[in-house]
């Protein structure tokens, strides 16, 4: 044997063979029809259909071991070769139908496996085609949103609008102004300046490590603030610690009011205008003295670089509007509350109560755009107002005749809080989302688009759809998930019909008392349970992530109202004691003379409890726990009062939370350590 | 005469599946026997008659064996397996039926009476 004929025998033997250590060379069909002795012809007829059968090796043998034993066997039957070579058929056919048998005959796996990359390839087939007609389908934004919702801003007579002036005051104080303090922060007072510098020095490195944040970073370099440094670094951080009577810096902002008191009027005339007259755009829209003024801290070299240009493109959806006066118009509260202070003190009431009336209605111009967030910060800043009567009211009883504080209650009493309102606005930049994510079948429904995988991703990992380029692997990876996400991702329709189902819920909750709550019926529960399976979690995610924090915003909306009640019956407890000379018996005397009617508490349905301690008036509900503590909010173990309502969440009427705070929650006078 | 493919279809199986009953045959065998039994109605070459033994046995009707011929060269016989039988009992029924309908009507049988 030849080395070259062992090495083809080696070459057609199978594995299983050559495992036994046998070199049978069984495979080569062309030794076994030089074998065979048949005629080049029927060899030739042989060799191709065999080779087109595009069979295993060993079936390929097979069907010529057959093929050669069939001329053979006419051969010397005495039929002519030719005959027999005539009435072959075609070996194109013969081999295709000889191929289909021959597969038939493979082991069960073969079959499973040939059917499973069939369905897999047709799988494949289908989803190319599907991402390639999805990737055509692009969303249509049809509907202004934003010009909606500026309508009642643009509408201002300029004559009317307080934002001009805010705007002025904002530019006088500079409240912003980057200082460098010789003293720390009181807190900090009794540190030695080498532990102050180490602490300096470590908030710096903190900011270093974690400035940035997701996406919005490079556009806001500056928005991080220290963590925890112990200089304020800028004008208006050392003025909020010191904004009440007791503070340790109580003096120099009293000072710096008293510079300011042409400024402070500004901001009063303002509050006294009808309406507020900003309309609300993007971070790029503001000019660099807006962006000084609002404090916004978009550096003006990247917002005109290629990233901002990405930036300027994408944000325009309503979901990345800017509200940049609410920040402003907070602290204008806040100095407007520190100034009613002041002039209690310095004896002054009707300056005092103008600047609560203008808190007041400062509160109310922030509801100019029915956002939720303008909702509660306007709440917030109410609740400042409530404070500030309580101080002159408890420090300074005899400073309001009964005619001021009989305006106040009127008010007080003539605030309106609409969460309608609030939900309805959450609903259109929902709908913004969806005309910029889902194509428009004219009809209300629509398939998930580019675009719209795009805004999924970003919201889904968290990162801001709107704070600039994406990885450069995303396009591809958001083509490929296209088909997936049409199926797995709710339509437009249904993702509409389900977020205004819950909203529709959410507003029915808002009217109804606390007491009557069940918290597995609450849509917020309803929300959290489609969070709980991937499938609903992944169907709804855009819900999921974009419905408010309901139980959150139903808390602070009881809250503000309560503690409005509270301050309600603290000021007409006043007009009685001044009449009677005392304070009365029951909360029942105040009305009808001095309240229409007196409220319930919040949380039970029952009058709101009232006894008289140390001398002064006590009101509150039982608070989350049920129970009358006789009106001693709860403490946390370090020390914290916590005197706050419950959250829907904690509370039902028929059950309360297991981990409910044990006290109440006083209404008039709020303990001081509230927030 | 030549039959039609799809008539073929029906007749080829059963054909190939009675000249099995009385015993196991090879390939060339088969070819010979049908075109001799049926006066070359249902002769078939190659390319019909492999692929055919090739699906009857992967349905398990028919099954093979691979063996040395007296003239010492390798062949590959057939027989019928008990399913086989059980088709051919059944399909020689149908095409009974089959047959004497058509005689009914006139198309098969004696038909110098027609």
């Amino acid at each position: 044997m030849t080395s070259t004929s062992f090495r083809r025998m080696l070459r057609h033997t199978p594995m299983r063979d050559l495992v036994r250590g046998r070199v049978t060379g069984r495979l080569d069909i062309e030794r076994m029809l030089e074998a065979s002795s048949l005629s080049e012809a029927a060899a030739s007829k042989v060799r191709n259909v065999v080779k087109r059968t595009r069979l295993w090796r060993l079936e390929k043998v097979d069907v010529a071991h057959e093929l050669i034993a069939h001329f053979l066997d006419g051969i010397e039957t005495g039929m002519p070769i030719d005959e027999l070579i005539e009435t072959f058929g075609d070996e194109k056919q013969t081999a295709k139908l000889i191929r289909r048998a021959k597969k038939r005959q493979r082991p069960m796996p073969w079959h499973v496996f040939a059917w499973a990359r069939l369905c897999l390839l047709t799988f494949f087939g289908v989803y190319v085609l599907a991402a390639l007609y999805l990737m055509t389908g692009s969303p249509s934004v049809t509907t202004d949103y934003l010009t909606q919702l500026n309508k009642k801003a643009a509408a201002v007579p300029a004559e009317e609008a307080a934002w001009p002036l805010y705007r002025e005051a904002l530019l006088e104080l500079d409240l912003d102004e980057e200082r460098e303090w010789e003293t720390p922060i009181p807190y900090y007072s009794n540190l030695p300046a080498q532990k102050l510098e180490e602490m300096e020095e470590q908030a710096k490195q903190n900011y270093e490590m974690f400035g940035g944040g997701y996406g919005s970073g490079e556009l806001y370099p500056e928005s991080q603030s220290y963590l925890d440094p112990p200089y304020e670094h800028t004008r208006w951080e050392r003025l909020e610690k010191s904004l009440r009577p007791g503070t340790p810096g109580w003096g120099a902002t009293v000072a710096y009011l008293n510079e300011h008191q042409g400024t402070i009027e500004l901001i009063r005339r303002g509050a006294a205008k009808s309406g507020l007259g900003f309309e609300v755009g993007f971070t790029c829209d503001y000019s660099e003295v807006d962006r000084r003024v609002m404090n916004i801290h978009a550096d003006p070299a990247l917002l005109a670089s290629e990233a901002g240009k990405t930036y300027r493109d994408l944000d325009r959806a309503l979901i990345g509007v800017f509200l940049p006066h609410l920040q402003p118009m907070r602290r204008l509260a806040q100095l407007l509350s520190a100034d009613a202070l002041r002039s209690a003190e310095a004896g002054d009431g009707l300056t005092a109560l103008e600047d609560i009336n203008a808190v007041l209605n400062l509160s109310e111009q922030c509801d100019e755009h029915p956002f939720l967030i303008n909702g509660l910060v306007g709440l917030s800043i109410r609740v400042m107002s409530f404070r500030a009567v309580q101080t002159v009211l408890i420090k300074h009883p005899g400073l309001w005749s009964d005619e001021q504080l009989t305006e106040l209650t009127h008010r007080l009493a003539s605030v309106e809080v609409s969460h309608e309102a609030w939900l309805n606005s959450e609903r259109l930049w929902f709908y913004d989302y969806l005309q910029r994510t889902y194509t428009d079948d004219g009809n209300g429904g629509g398939q998930i688009t580019k675009q719209g995988v795009q805004n999924f991703e970003s919201y889904g990992s968290g990162s801001d759809p709107f704070g600039g380029p994406h990885m450069p692997y995303t396009n591809a990876m958001i083509v490929a998930g296209l088909p997936a996400a049409s199926v797995l991702v709710a339509p437009r329709g249904e993702m509409r019909r389900i977020y205004d189902e819950l909203m529709d819920q959410a507003i029915l909750e808002g009217y109804k008392p606390l007491w009557e709550y069940d918290q597995e019926a609450l849509m917020e529960s309803r929300v959290e349970r489609m969070a709980e399976t991937h499938i609903t979690r992944l169907r709804y995610l855009p819900i999921i992530i974009f419905m408010p924090a309901l139980s959150s915003v139903t808390k602070t909306i009881h809250n503000e109202a309560g503690l409005r009640e509270g301050v309600l019956i603290g000021i007409t407890l006043e007009l009685y004691r001044r009449e009677h000379g005392d304070w009365p018996d029951a909360l029942s005397a105040l009305s009808p003379t001095y309240l229409p009617s007196i409220p319930v508490d919040r949380l039970t349905g029952a009058p709101v409890k009232y006894r008289v301690k140390d001398a002064g008036p006590v009101v509150y509900s039982v608070g989350v726990d049920g129970d009358d503590d006789g009106g001693r909010p709860p403490v946390e173990r370090d020390g914290d009062i916590v005197n706050e309502m419950a959250s829907p969440k904690q509370y039902s009427g028929e059950s309360m939370a297991e981990e409910a705070y044990d006290g109440d929650w006083v209404l008039w006078p709020v303990p001081e350590e509230q927030e | 005469m030549k039959i039609e493919r799809e008539l073929m279809r029906g007749a080829g199986p059963v054909a190939v599946l009675k000249l099995l009953e009385p015993g196991e045959k090879y390939g060339y065998e088969l070819v010979k026997a049908l075109a001799k039994r049926s006066d070359g109605v249902l002769a078939m070459g190659q390319s019909t008659l492999y692929p055919m033994l090739y699906n009857l046995e992967a349905k398990g009707l028919i099954a093979s064996r691979q063996d040395t011929a007296e003239n010492g060269r390798p062949r590959k016989y057939y027989r019928l397996t008990g399913k086989g039988k059980k088709r051919l009992a059944h399909d020689t029924e149908q095409w009974r039926a089959v047959t004497a309908a058509m005689s009914a009507l006139g198309i098969t049988g004696n038909l110098q009476g027609a």
